[in-house]
């Protein structure tokens, strides 16, 4: 034994050696990284101008400057980055950000200097002015020992108002993986919260590497700056005038600000998780079909054998599409959900020994491919004809602006009844067959189909459908009285929802614990509890389980309240919560649960012997648009269509009546969407009925003021106050 | 062979868990007794049983320092179905951890690791503190853990106190204190409910020990709210002062009083070179325009407020000792002691009489008839023209010459004077001082009411203001500012909004505006309610859970007057009751009066203390009740 061990201590020195001498054999030294951006070769000795039109602005970027360094070390790429800024600071909020630097360290160098408004320079000694602010605990095992990793930061001398600040952060030790041929892709969004007088970014690669390079909405081409000789290859980027951005509602950053993305790779292989391109001395910008076609050519199996479901559906007498769908429900419990018990038991130590021993094989699918895989290959044995669709999201932009898989989203098509297919993607604990998420909704996307045989042959580019605002609804039912002569208002409200309202809330209304023992009586898969053989489990797992089930109900149901009150925008009291339907076995089936709790009367304001009662705050908050983005200039991107119905019935008190109900009636519809509320009086009850719906995921800018229309409807019906007057 | 060696570690360590398992799960005696607790402490997840501290002192020949040695030991319940908590020790340059333990109910180590990394606390820069800790996890009801360790102090003026309550409920709490002969310590009991605690004294004679043990039953746990006091104000606490010890020849002063503290305080103060040649030309060009003596202070306590960024450090003995003038000047940033070194160098050149001063903010309970070193947190400096004494905080920005913030009004201030010291007390302001004024005329427009505002604001209230919107980004200040009139509500649409210069600090600072505010008045039929309170301030300050007094920022005083025409055709069919209410620590009023043209709205409201002592918690419950009302009473109009 000892001797082995002692071979292992000279192999491990001897691969961290030479990575050592590999990787800062080709980078400038830590001591040079002041002379290295200050040096001769700096073209920003001498600072230009601030434009005139932006002197109000908080500070003004001089240059934002960027070099990504890849090198090959080991068999592993590997990435440094440097990152030079000079900012001009023109108010104290400005002075204050850039006056603390932090997590400074072995793998994060900086060095820094103040440029005074006379001219004068001061280089800081950022060895001598920081502190050590933390130590780390290093993830690396060297000669057995775990070392720490300190972390110092740095609080900047003499910078004021009206100083620039001339500082350069060197990411230096990220270390590589190895068998990873491709370098993480890069995005970088060239606007910011400040103007850019000067935007440079460098990708220093190598003659024999690949690179993919695009650049969208307006950012710079990549201009090939490499030097003549040698294996150096360098792209450069350079943008000047750049106006800051600001985040706005209902917008893709990336569909409208300057971009450049990025990705290098070794070699062209199938491990690569890059799109490479044919040639090294190439720039490749666009990913074509056939290369998508190619891609997942590589890595998808649709052969597995797989018969898991087969026991499951044999004699059940059910039809085709029956058959494609409680396959699916049963591989999300033979995959997934049975092995929530032991993922929890062994997060929370609930069993002695560890819980996933006691699975014979245990195979659980949590990544798409995977799904997509064994969901295939079940479709391929049935005979049921399906595509692979291979999309984006909306928020990514659009499938020609593709260039790294990472953005790719996959699903599965089934073309049993070609006018009405259905789809699959990959499972979690709640969700649906028949679904797919809504973030690719609209997009345009590759289909990809099998030929005979089990591998992907062919490909096309088809539209994702989008789904009807109808479809995904949330539908609220208020029962409001009031107790103790308007001292509490007492609320019950019942909620169901159906598509992606309810997928997007599923998880969090339903506590997966709750489902475990039905889910393992309706697949006949065994309980962990059935599972566990030795006493010692046994003993402490059905002591603890119900220990930790109840303290997650607790804490969910807090966070419930919590959520509520967020939602109404005003306190409430004595919460219960229950869920009714869980919309778990099927789409079309709703997510309905209930809620009760008292309102406090800050909804009720005392006028004279009647009461004004902020009805519209039960529609809860609305969405109120300012003044100022009233102009908005942007396209509206929203998630997708959607529509929600709000029927409010309030008990009114004995010897009062209701008035100002005319306020109440609103009719606003128009393409984009609407927002409708009526009003009846049946005994002693006033029902409301709102409507409000979203027609499309997106509309164009022309289309804003029609938006504008029914939202400041919905926003006015949300402060409408109604009078109960006494009698 | 490698496989079978593994195989038979695992099966040990199996084993050895197993064994264990049985006596480590709750008793039913356990069991009942959590379900006993959780009764009386309702709200706890767990509860100590029974916590001891044994303190005792050495002395180290090598550093003439007396050391202290603190052993804790608690043991926990668990009182809910299943609990995770967090065990942490502090500790810092001048203290050390050792021997910690964390135990199952049978006495077997658990072998938890702690880990061990620098406190970071967000408003300290960086600090000495340090962190030992942990998590432990309670798997059942009636789960027990014994916790412990040893907390070793190098020097006893760095024992200050300890607490009697913690984190968790305790039902039993014994401290014991063994005092040698050799070393004469007064303990001073804080904040105790007497009738609690059980004190014996007790004589060891053949270790020439006296013994104090303290035993304190059924503790609840110790609170921290909001906008509280410091814990030195209310929680029950010992509080340690080492006078003097006997270990060599002579009787030794530790820090017998507050000359002794003084004494230390001022060593440190000599050992800075103070070589501030090159301070010279920037404080005589500071002050080159002034004529008068106030007017130069004046430029140099404003120019250290805004060119020196406050930075906290707190780092062993630097967190006692200022750093030298130049050093700030040179880094322009600095703690209070820096701050205050600066503005006392500066003035000194400027030929002025300026010296250091410490001072307890009103966070601290103490006062310096206590010689400790927990006596003060902050440093100012004063400086002596005429006879009086002005007292300079550059740490508070924005802050007028002759003005004093009001963590600072009142306290004690011990300021230099050679080997002595002068003991006095920073001059307090009424709430007039900080007055704020909010006067609205206003006429109706359908349901909309539009009209002009005039804000204004002095004191605190204008230096929290100054500092706040200079804090923002130039580019956001416009927006930040409506956001400040209108809350977010976008009902409130502004127009003409006017600001008078946001960084003179000595005049009035005057903001105005027009509004049309959309939904403010309702009509039914013939009548119109008008909500006419805007902002209702105040109406969150809910103290139904409330233990600690409510500390204000400063001495609010906000006086709102807001004028409605009345429209033709309408009449005035019912105005709010008037409303007022006034003790010792706020007086509030709202007064409703109106003639045939309008209705006149005056609300005054007086926190004339910054505080809302624990004795006026209830006397606020009550009033915020009617308070709530208050704001939800309507102006109704009827037609004529």
């Amino acid at each position: 034994m000892k001797t082995i061990n002692k071979q292992l201590i000279k192999i491990t020195f001897f691969i961290f050696f030479i990575q050592t001498i590999t990787v800062y054999g080709q980078l400038p030294k830590i001591s040079d990284l002041g002379e290295y951006i200050w040096g001769e070769k700096d073209t920003y000795t001498t600072l230009p101008a601030i434009p005139e039109k932006w002197k109000n602005e908080s500070a003004v970027v001089i240059l934002s400057d960027y070099d990504y360094y890849y090198f090959k070390g080991g068999k592993a790429l590997n990435t440094f980055v440097i990152t030079r800024k000079i900012i001009k600071l023109n108010d104290q909020a400005a002075v204050n950000l850039f006056s603390e630097f932090d997590e400074l360290g072995q793998d994060k160098e900086l060095v820094v200097k103040i440029i005074k408004p006379d001219g004068s320079v001061n280089i800081i000694d950022v060895d001598k002015e920081k502190v050590e602010s933390s130590e780390l605990e290093s993830s690396y095992v060297t000669f057995g020992y775990r070392k720490n990793v300190y972390k110092s930061k740095l609080a900047i001398p003499d910078l004021e108002v009206g100083d620039i600040i001339d500082f350069c952060i060197y990411f230096k030790e990220r270390k590589p993986i190895m068998g990873v041929l491709e370098a993480p892709s890069v995005i970088d969004v060239i606007s910011g919260e400040y103007p850019i007088m000067n935007y440079e970014l460098d990708v220093h690669s190598k003659k024999n590497f690949f690179i993919s390079i695009k650049t969208e909405n307006g950012a710079p081409e990549p201009q090939d700056v490499s030097p003549k000789k040698g294996k150096d290859r360098q792209y450069s980027f350079k943008m000047q005038d750049i106006e800051k951005i600001d985040p706005i509602m209902w917008e893709y950053t990336l569909l409208n600000a300057p971009y450049i993305k990025f990705q290098v790779s070794l070699e062209k292989e199938k491990k690569t998780k890059a799109f490479v391109g044919e040639e090294k001395s190439k720039i490749k910008d666009n990913v074509t079909k056939e290369e998508v076609l190619e891609y997942f050519k590589g890595i998808t199996v649709f052969d597995h054998g797989y018969k898991g479901s087969d026991k499951y559906l044999k004699d059940k007498g059910l039809s085709q599409e029956e058959r494609i769908e409680e396959a699916y429900y049963y591989m999300r419990q033979y995959y997934l959900n049975q092995f929530i018990e032991a993922a929890v038991a062994y997060k929370n130590d609930l069993t002695v020994d560890n819980p996933f021993q006691f699975y014979a094989f245990p195979k659980y699918i949590t990544e798409e491919l995977k799904f997509i895989n064994y969901y295939a290959s079940f479709l391929r044995e049935e005979k049921i004809p399906f595509e692979m669709i291979a999309g984006i999201p909306r928020s990514q932009g659009k499938i020609d602006n593709l260039l790294f898989p990472d953005d790719i989203t996959l699903f599965l098509k089934i073309n049993l009844d070609p006018e009405n297919p259905l789809f699959v993607s990959q499972f979690g604990n709640h969700t649906n067959f028949n679904y797919f998420p809504y973030y690719l909704e609209g997009n345009e996307a590759y289909s990809l189909e099998i030929g005979d045989g089990h591998r992907l042959e062919t490909i096309k580019k088809v539209k994702i459908p989008i789904s009807d605002y109808k479809l995904n609804n949330s539908d609220q039912e208020y029962e409001i009285t009031f107790l103790d002569g308007f001292e509490k208002i007492k609320v019950s409200r019942k909620s169901k929802l159906k598509g992606h309202n309810k997928v997007n809330e599923i998880s969090e209304r339903l506590n997966s614990l709750n489902f475990t023992e039905e889910d393992h009586e309706k697949y006949n898969t065994k309980r962990l509890y059935d599972r566990l053989k030795k006493r010692r489990n046994k003993n402490k797992y059905e002591k603890e389980f119900p220990a930790f089930k109840e303290k997650t109900i607790t804490l969910q149901k807090e966070s419930y309240e919590e959520s509520l009150e967020e939602e109404l925008d005003f306190k409430i009291e004595d919460f219960s919560f229950e869920v009714i339907e869980t919309g778990r076995y099927n789409i079309e089936d709703v997510l309905s649960y209930k809620e009760e709790f008292s309102a406090t009367n800050d909804l009720l304001k005392r006028a004279g012997p009647n009461y004004l009662f902020e009805i519209g705050k039960f529609i809860g908050g609305q969405i109120a648009i300012e003044e100022g983005d009233k102009e908005r200039k942007e396209d509206i991107y929203m998630s997708y269509p959607r529509s929600f119905n709000n029927t409010i019935s309030l008990t009114i008190p004995d010897g009062y009546e209701v008035t100002g109900l005319d306020k109440l009636a609103v009719d606003i519809t128009n393409e984009t969407g609407g927002f409708t509320s009526n009003y009846s009086l049946d005994g002693n009850k006033l029902i409301i009925k709102t409507y409000k719906y979203y027609t499309h995921n997106y509309e164009p800018n022309s289309n804003w003021s029609k938006m504008l229309a029914f939202l400041e409807a919905a926003y006015q019906f949300s402060q409408q106050k109604i009078l109960i007057k006494k009698l | 062979m490698t496989k079978k060696y593994s195989f038979f570690l695992l099966a040990l360590f199996l084993t050895l868990k197993f064994s264990a398992q049985k006596s480590i799960e709750p008793t039913e005696e356990d069991i009942a007794l959590a379900k006993e607790l959780s009764k009386k402490f309702v709200e706890d997840d767990i509860v100590v049983l029974e916590y001891s501290e044994v303190i005792n002192f050495d002395y180290n020949k090598k550093t003439d320092k007396v050391l202290v040695e603190n052993k804790i030991k608690q043991e926990f319940i668990n009182l809910k179905s299943r609990t995770q908590i967090p065990l942490i020790i502090g500790y810092d340059d001048q203290s050390q951890i050792n021997n910690i333990y964390v135990k199952y109910r049978n006495g077997k180590p658990t072998n938890i690791r702690f880990r061990d990394e620098y406190y970071n606390q967000e408003d300290l820069f960086h600090s000495d503190a340090r962190i030992k800790w942990s998590g432990l996890n309670f798997p059942l009801l009636g789960y027990k853990y014994t916790y412990g360790y040893k907390k070793k102090y190098k020097d006893i003026k760095y024992f200050i106190n300890t607490y009697l309550d913690s984190y968790f409920p305790i039902v039993k709490k014994t401290i014991t204190i063994n005092i040698p002969d050799w070393l004469e310590l007064e303990i001073k009991e804080m904040n105790m409910g007497k009738d609690l605690i059980e004190k014996q004294r007790t004589r060891i004679e053949n270790k020439k020990i006296t013994q104090y043990t303290y035993t304190i039953e059924n503790i609840a746990a110790s609170f921290k709210e909001e906008n509280s006091v410091g814990p030195t104000h209310y929680r029950p606490h010992l509080l340690f002062l080492a006078k003097s010890h006997s270990k060599k020849d002579a009787k030794q002063a530790l820090l017998n009083d507050t000359k002794d503290l003084y004494k230390w305080y001022h060593s440190l103060v000599l050992q800075l070179t103070n070589d501030n040649e090159q301070l010279q030309d920037k404080t005589l060009s500071i002050i080159e325009n002034f004529d008068t003596d106030e007017e130069k202070i004046k430029a140099i306590y404003y120019w250290v407020q805004d060119n020196i960024r406050y930075i906290a450090f707190e780092d062993g003995i630097a967190g006692f000792k200022p750093e030298e003038a130049i050093e700030v000047y040179r880094k322009k940033y600095g703690d209070c002691k820096g701050m205050a070194n600066l503005t006392k160098q500066m003035l000194i050149i400027a030929g002025f009489d300026a010296r250091l001063s410490w001072i307890g903010t009103r966070r601290i309970a103490y006062d310096y008839s206590l010689p400790t070193i927990a006596v003060d947190n902050h440093m100012i400096c004063t400086v002596f023209l005429n006879g009086k004494k002005y007292f300079l905080d550059a740490t508070e920005k924005y802050n007028p010459f002759g003005n004093y913030a009001e963590r600072i009004q009142k306290k004690q201030v011990l300021i230099e004077d050679k080997e002595n010291y002068i003991l006095d007390t920073i001059p307090s302001n009424t709430s007039k001082n900080n007055k704020e004024t909010l006067v609205s005329n206003l006429k109706l427009e359908g349901e909309k009411l539009s009209g002009t505002i005039q804000r204004t604001y002095q004191g605190e209230s204008k230096t929290d203001f100054l500092y706040n919107i200079n804090s923002l980004k130039k580019d956001k200040k416009t927006e930040a500012l409506a956001y400040y009139i209108g809350q977010g509500d976008k009902n409130l649409i502004l127009d003409n909004v006017t600001i008078s210069s946001i960084t003179d600090r000595d005049q009035d600072l005057l903001l105005s505006y027009n509004i049309l505010q959309n939904n403010a008045v309702s009509s039914f039929e013939n009548e119109l309610y008008i909500d006419i309170d805007y902002y209702k301030n105040y109406q969150q300050l809910d103290f139904e859970k409330r233990k600690t007094a409510f500390v204000l920022p400063y001495k609010t005083f906000e006086s709102t007057s807001t004028t409605i025409e009345i429209p033709k055709g309408y009449v005035i069919k019912e105005l709010p009751k008037n409303l007022s209410i006034n003790n010792k620590d706020f007086e509030i009023s709202f007064i409703y009066k109106s003639d045939s043209e309008k209705v006149t709205y005056e609300k005054k409201i007086d926190f004339k203390n910054a505080i809302i002592s624990k004795t006026e918690i209830n006397a606020w419950q009550e009033f915020h009740k009617k308070l709530k009302q208050q704001y939800q009473q309507q102006i109704i109009l009827t037609k004529e």
